[in-house]
Parts: structure tokens; C-alpha cells; sequence
């Protein structure tokens, strides 16, 4: 039987080489482009005609728009619903590539922590391009060091404040790569008990992982929605701190 | 008759009543388990990632110098300190709100 491990296997689809370096459509970028179809093909449905009276599609598309805008209202205020296609373009992007990869032969790409920490280092450069560009260098760099704080304590401060600034980008990807990979292992591992147990107790033995599978896979789906909600919510606040340096 | 439809009126108002108080309160709960739950793991993450980001800084400093433990010592203690304060300060930002 393969590896629960199997499943997050790059395989190349389309091998491409540009000087020396591979950039082969993979699984894990056709998930991606799939990703993003779906979500193209949803907000296309749902903006198609638009009524006062709104059909499914476009409640469903309202919904989602007003849920990020009040989001940003509530953690950035107003001057932030400027970067709201942003951040609707990042929950939307990882909430459907999490439920995607929940739908059987599928590839959940979230479960890469190159891709999840390629999104979160740029979030975190914008953030502190925005910051700097708001503030200027040197009140940025006040950041680092809170106002009323003895001298003294400033040694020991400045470094600390830079460690846990440095440390938002590795666990903003951390955090939704590990939650992804760790959920699908899960879920492949009871598999592979629900298989054992039946073939070797006539089928009654396997009824209980399968219980256990079935309510797992529930508990993976809230997940992927709130890894794709807590990714969002802490992009908002990561803007807010840039906009209201404190 | 007028009388009947009355009581009638009187028992649909409580009973729309008494389900939207219920509706409310069971939305609010799951909504809180779930953010509850977000929370956690966002603290659990929070912790891990803090220590091993100051203790990483702190390879690469002695690395560069060639003055293995010293500084790798000094960036752990700083990054569990800074761990602490990161939740210290999430837990902070959920009092005022």
C-alpha cells in the first residue's frame, strides 16, 4: 500500500526546462490553475445578471464579498477597505485550493510550505513596504522599539520585537501548511486502518475507523475554512499594523 | 371566535420569539468554538515558530563568527521571550475587544 506521504508527491505533467531551471507544470500548479478557475468561474456565475432580487450564485458571491469587507472594517477600519481585493483574492485563493484538495484524486497544494511561505513572505514584504511608505524609515523602525520603556531594557527589547516580526511570515505559512498536511496524513492513515481491519475481521472490524474517517474528513473541512479565515484575519492585522504604526 | 384567533396571535408571537432568541444564541456559540478553535492554533503555532526563528538567527550569527554556543544560547532565550510576548499580546488585543 503507498505511503500516507504519497499523496503531497510533485509529479511533472508537462516537463519544461529554460536554462537549467525546471519550471514543469506540475500537479501541485495544475491545482492551482484549477483553483483559480473555480473561483473565476464562481464569481462569473454570480455577477452574470445582476438583480435586486439576487439568484443563489450572486447571494453566495454578496455573502463572501461582505464577510471580507467586514472583516477589514472590523480589524483595519475604513481606510483599509482599499486592500480588500487583496484580501479577498488570498481567502477566496486558499479556501477553495483547501477544499479543493479535499475532493478525492485531487492535489492540495496548501500542503506545500514553499507555496504557503511564498505567500506570506510577500505579504510580509508589502506589509513592510506600506508601513515605510506611510511612516518613513525611522518612524518604522520605532516600531521596533515601544515608547516608555526604560533605556536599559531596550537591549533586550529591540531584539525580541525583531524576533517575533521576523517570525510572522514563517508562522502565518507554518500554520496553514502543517494544518493541511497534518489533517490529509490523518485522514490517509485511518484509511489505511478502515482497509486492514476489513479485510481481516469480514468487514465488521472496519466499520468503526470508517466512523472515525468519516467524522474526521467533517472536522478537515471546518479546517479548511478556518485556516483560509485565520490566514485572512491575520493578513488584516498585519495591514492594520502597518497603516496604525504604533 | 376573535377570541380564539387572539390567543392564537399571542402564542405564534412568543413562539418567533422564543426561536429567534434560541437561533441567536446557538449561532453565537459556534461561531465562538470555531474562532475558539482558530485561536488555539494559531497561539500553538505562534509559540513553536518564535523559538525556532530566534534560534535560527541565532546559528546564523555564530555561523558567521565562529562563536558556536554564545549566541545561539542568548536567541533562544530572546525567542521564547518573544514567544511569550506574542501571546501575552494576542490575549491582550481579545480583553480590549
Amino acid at each position: 500500500m503507498a505511503s500516507p506521504l504519497a499523496q503531497f508527491e510533485i509529479k511533472e505533467i508537462i516537463p519544461i526546462v529554460v536554462s537549467n531551471y525546471n519550471i514543469s507544470l506540475t500537479n501541485s500548479s495544475l491545482a492551482m490553475i484549477f483553483t483559480a478557475m473555480i473561483i473565476l468561474l464562481f464569481l462569473f456565475f454570480g455577477l452574470r445578471n445582476l438583480n435586486i432580487i439576487p439568484n443563489k450564485f450572486q447571494v453566495a458571491v454578496e455573502l463572501s464579498y461582505e464577510f471580507i469587507a467586514g472583516m477589514i472594517r472590523d480589524n483595519i477600519g475604513k481606510e483599509g477597505l482599499k486592500y480588500l481585493p487583496f484580501v479577498m483574492t488570498l481567502f477566496l485563493f486558499i479556501l477553495v485550493g483547501n477544499l479543493f484538495g479535499m475532493l478525492p484524486y485531487s492535489f492540495t497544494w496548501t500542503s506545500h510550505i514553499i507555496v504557503t511561505f511564498a505567500i506570506a513572505f510577500f505579504i510580509f514584504l508589502s506589509v513592510t513596504f506600506i508601513a515605510i511608505y506611510k511612516h518613513g524609515l525611522i518612524k518604522f523602525l520605532g516600531f521596533f522599539a515601544p515608547a516608555g520603556v526604560p533605556k536599559l531594557m531596550l537591549i533586550l527589547l529591540i531584539p525580541i520585537e525583531i524576533i517575533s516580526y521576523i517570525s510572522r511570515p514563517i508562522s502565518l505559512s507554518v500554520r496553514l501548511f502543517a494544518n493541511m498536511m497534518a489533517g490529509h496524513t490523518l485522514l490517509k492513515v485511518i484509511g489505511g486502518f478502515v482497509f486492514v481491519l476489513a479485510a481481516n475481521s469480514y468487514i465488521i472490524g472496519g466499520i468503526i475507523p470508517l466512523a472515525f474517517l468519516i467524522a474526521l474528513t467533517g472536522l478537515e473541512i471546518v479546517i479548511a475554512f478556518l485556516q483560509a479565515y485565520v490566514f485572512a484575519i491575520l493578513t488584516c492585522l498585519y495591514i492594520n499594523d502597518a497603516i496604525h504604526l504604533h | 371566535m376573535n377570541d380564539e384567533k387572539k390567543s392564537f396571535q399571542q402564542r405564534l408571537a412568543s413562539r418567533i420569539k422564543n426561536k429567534k432568541s434560541k437561533n441567536l444564541k446557538s449561532e453565537k456559540t459556534s461561531k465562538q468554538n470555531i474562532s475558539a478553535l482558530g485561536l488555539g492554533l494559531k497561539l500553538a503555532t505562534d509559540f513553536v515558530v518564535t523559538i525556532i526563528v530566534g534560534c535560527l538567527i541565532g546559528l546564523g550569527i555564530d555561523k558567521m563568527f565562529e562563536t558556536e554556543p554564545i549566541f545561539f544560547l542568548i536567541f533562544l532565550f530572546l525567542g521564547i521571550a518573544g514567544a511569550f510576548l506574542n501571546i501575552y499580546r494576542t490575549v491582550l488585543s481579545l480583553n480590549n475587544r
